[in-house]
This record gives C-alpha cells, sequence and structure tokens, in this order.
C-alpha cells in the first residue's frame, strides 16, 4: 500500500472558492474507489500554472488517499477525472513514490 | 411539493424519541442528528473553538479536523494518517465538523458567502432533468451530501457546474447510445467503443448505423478538412444526463451522455484518439 497525494485548488480559475460541501463531493467519490481519503492537516501550499500564455496562481489544498497497489491505476484515472470536471480544472497535480505528474 | 418540503425534508428523517442537537451550516442546511457520545461533544466543542478563536487560522482547524484527535474517522485504514470513510461521510457530525472549518474561512476573509451563493442558480427540478433522474433521486442525494446545495427562501439550489460533473450510480444497464458513423466527402466521424455494436447496417456506402447498450465510455474523433485547413476534435462520453446529440453531417452519436473530455485542438484530437484506449 502507498500514498498518492492530490494536489486541489482552493478556488476555481474564475475566482469561485470551493465549500467544504464540495469537497465532501470529491471525497465520497474517492472513498467508494479506494476505502478512504484524507486531508493533509495544515497543509496549503502556493502553486503557479502556466497554460497556453495564462499564468493561474494556486493555492491548493492537498487529499491523500491509500492505493492498494499499483494495479489500481485505471481508478486512480477516475479519480483524477473526476478532480478535473469537479473543481473544473485544466490539469491536477499528483506526487507518489518519490515522483510528481501533472495529468 | 409546498416551498418549504424541500428543506424540511432532512429534520423530518430524524426520529425524536431522544435527545438531539442541531448546527445551522454557512450555506443555511440544518443538519440534526441524535446527541453524540461525550467524547465527541468534546471535541464538536473543541472545534467550534478553534473557529471562533482569531489566534487559529484555517490550517489548525484542517491540522484539527482531519487529525488523530478526531474521534469520528477512520484510524486504522493507513496506520498515522486518520481517514474519512464512507461511513465519516455519512455521519453529519463530520459535515458539522467541516462546516467549521468553512466558518474559519468566512472569518478570515476567504470564503465570501454571497458571492459562492450565487453560484447556486439551479432548481432541483432543473438539475434532476439535467441529470434525467427523479426528483426524489436527487433529494436523497442531496440528503446523503453527495450533491452541494445552497438554501435561499427555504428551498434548495444547486450550482450548475457542480451538476454537470456528478457522477450518476445507475441501477440496471446505461442508456442506449444511437450512432450513426463512417465518411463522406471532406468529413469523417469515428468511434470507439469497448464492447460490440448492436444492429449494425449500412446506411449507404462508407455510412453505418448502430446501436450500444453496454458501455462505460466510448471515444469520438470527427472532422474534416475545408480547403487545406484541417479541423478536428475529440470527445469522451459517459453515461449519464440529458439525451444529447453530437452530429456532423449525416453522422451522429445520440443518447444520455455526458462530455467528460474534449478536445478542439486538430493535432491534440488526433494523439488523443491514437492514445485513447477505453
Amino acid at each position: 500500500m502507498f500514498e498518492l497525494s492530490l494536489y486541489i485548488p482552493l478556488n476555481a480559475n474564475d475566482g469561485e472558492s470551493f465549500t467544504s460541501e464540495h469537497h465532501a463531493v470529491f471525497e465520497a467519490f474517492v472513498a467508494e474507489k479506494f476505502g478512504g481519503v484524507s486531508r493533509l492537516p495544515g497543509t496549503i501550499v502556493e502553486g503557479t500554472w502556466i497554460d497556453a500564455g495564462v499564468t493561474y496562481r494556486d493555492q491548493n489544498i492537498v487529499f491523500a488517499i491509500a492505493i492498494r497497489s499499483i494495479t489500481d491505476g485505471s481508478s486512480v484515472r477516475e479519480v483524477v477525472d473526476f478532480a478535473k470536471s469537479h473543481y473544473r480544472q485544466l490539469a491536477v497535480f499528483v506526487r507518489y513514490l518519490g515522483v510528481a505528474e501533472i495529468l | 411539493m409546498s416551498p418549504k418540503d424541500e428543506v424540511q425534508l432532512e429534520n423530518q428523517s430524524q426520529p425524536d424519541n431522544g435527545l438531539q442537537r442541531s448546527h445551522v451550516c454557512i450555506n443555511g442546511r440544518v443538519l440534526v442528528f441524535p446527541e453524540p457520545p461525550a467524547n465527541v461533544t468534546a471535541f464538536i466543542d473543541r472545534v467550534r473553538s478553534a473557529a471562533e478563536d482569531p489566534k487559529l487560522g484555517e490550517n489548525d482547524l484542517i491540522a484539527l479536523v482531519y487529525g488523530s484527535d478526531n474521534p469520528i474517522l477512520d484510524q486504522g485504514m493507513l496506520p498515522g494518517r486518520p481517514m474519512v470513510t464512507k461511513e465519516v461521510l455519512d455521519n453529519p457530525i463530520y459535515r458539522v465538523l467541516t462546516d467549521f472549518i468553512d466558518q474559519k474561512r468566512v472569518r478570515e476573509g476567504k470564503l465570501n458567502l454571497e458571492k459562492t451563493a450565487a453560484s447556486y442558480t439551479m432548481t432541483t427540478q432543473e438539475a434532476a432533468d439535467q441529470l434525467g433522474i427523479s426528483k426524489a433521486a436527487l433529494i436523497k442525494a442531496i440528503d446523503a451530501g453527495r450533491l452541494p446545495v445552497w438554501v435561499k427562501q427555504n428551498r434548495y439550489y444547486l450550482n450548475p457546474s457542480i451538476v454537470e460533473s456528478f457522477p450518476i450510480e445507475r441501477r440496471g444497464p446505461p442508456p442506449r447510445l444511437h450512432l450513426r458513423f463512417g465518411s463522406a466527402p471532406g468529413i469523417s466521424f469515428r468511434v470507439k467503443v469497448p464492447g460490440e455494436l448492436e444492429d449494425v447496417r449500412d446506411v449507404e456506402a462508407q455510412t453505418k448505423e448502430a446501436w450500444l447498450s453496454r458501455w462505460k465510455r466510448i471515444a469520438i474523433i470527427m472532422g474534416g478538412t475545408r480547403g487545406d485547413k484541417k479541423t478536428y476534435r475529440f470527445f469522451v462520453l459517459e453515461p449519464g444526463g440529458a439525451p444529447e446529440k453530437i452530429e456532423l453531417g449525416p453522422f451522429f452519436v445520440e443518447g444520455r451522455f455526458r462530455i467528460v473530455e474534449k478536445i478542439n485542438n486538430s493535432a491534440k484530437a488526433h494523439e488523443a484518439w491514437r492514445k485513447c484506449d477505453l
């Protein structure tokens, strides 16, 4: 089992703030796939994205997901896809096993 | 259904046969739940005090609510990492605790209630129609915490962008898709499906029509050439939502689906099509 960290912005790119109820929908989706999810305590990090010449600055919260096996890759993909649509993001940043990816 | 019925549903679901507590959330929802054990009550009070303490910030609230002191989190799933499980999400106390995080954000000026409320514009009937489900099923999803709402004049309102991404769990087979694909002078419409098409028939040269019953995801690439310019678009569809149709000339896909991925750049569309593995 290993931990995957998913960085989610506090606000949408149009500035709309996400409430805890909004996060709970994502948490429910992850819990359905992997059994549980956590928010890393006290972690709100600044991030900068550049896409098509536009710079987006984010404050992020970090969700931690317990992955049973590397063969759970398709479920990770579903979570990432849902995160992108639910949080209206072009991409999300993930970190696992010492590597980082923008998906 | 009278205007007040929607909001009162949650209160009516709680049997009045013992001590109960209630909590009014920032979005106007009233959570009513049985009196919790003493250690949980103490923790709720601790989080409330932290939310009201100007010396503590949002990070402190997150550390508290998601930390090992929270008695309602699952402490055994991942050692050293208290987890939010389905059981925790079903517990109204979890929603109370996370609402205190939102209260802290309001106090710190990070969450504008008026601006956030303004984005919740869709009625429950409109949301049900868009999702292709009954209003009762939608209310059930709201009460289960699967869809965020904002309470205005005693009615639930939803955020259209959240409704759009709502994952619908269906009992029974997914909605059947009707497809017509192929190529014509200057245009083409191709589909990738995970299973077998049904009732396939030739409509005309280079054009087929078919139905698809068992599917979780399909991909489409469509476009054509005008002069020396090629314009192609790529889509990935999943079951659910209101009836939709994607069409190009004589070709189409129609049925109840949601577009979960869309690429309008021709080069990127072809790359996505090539890599697409359903």
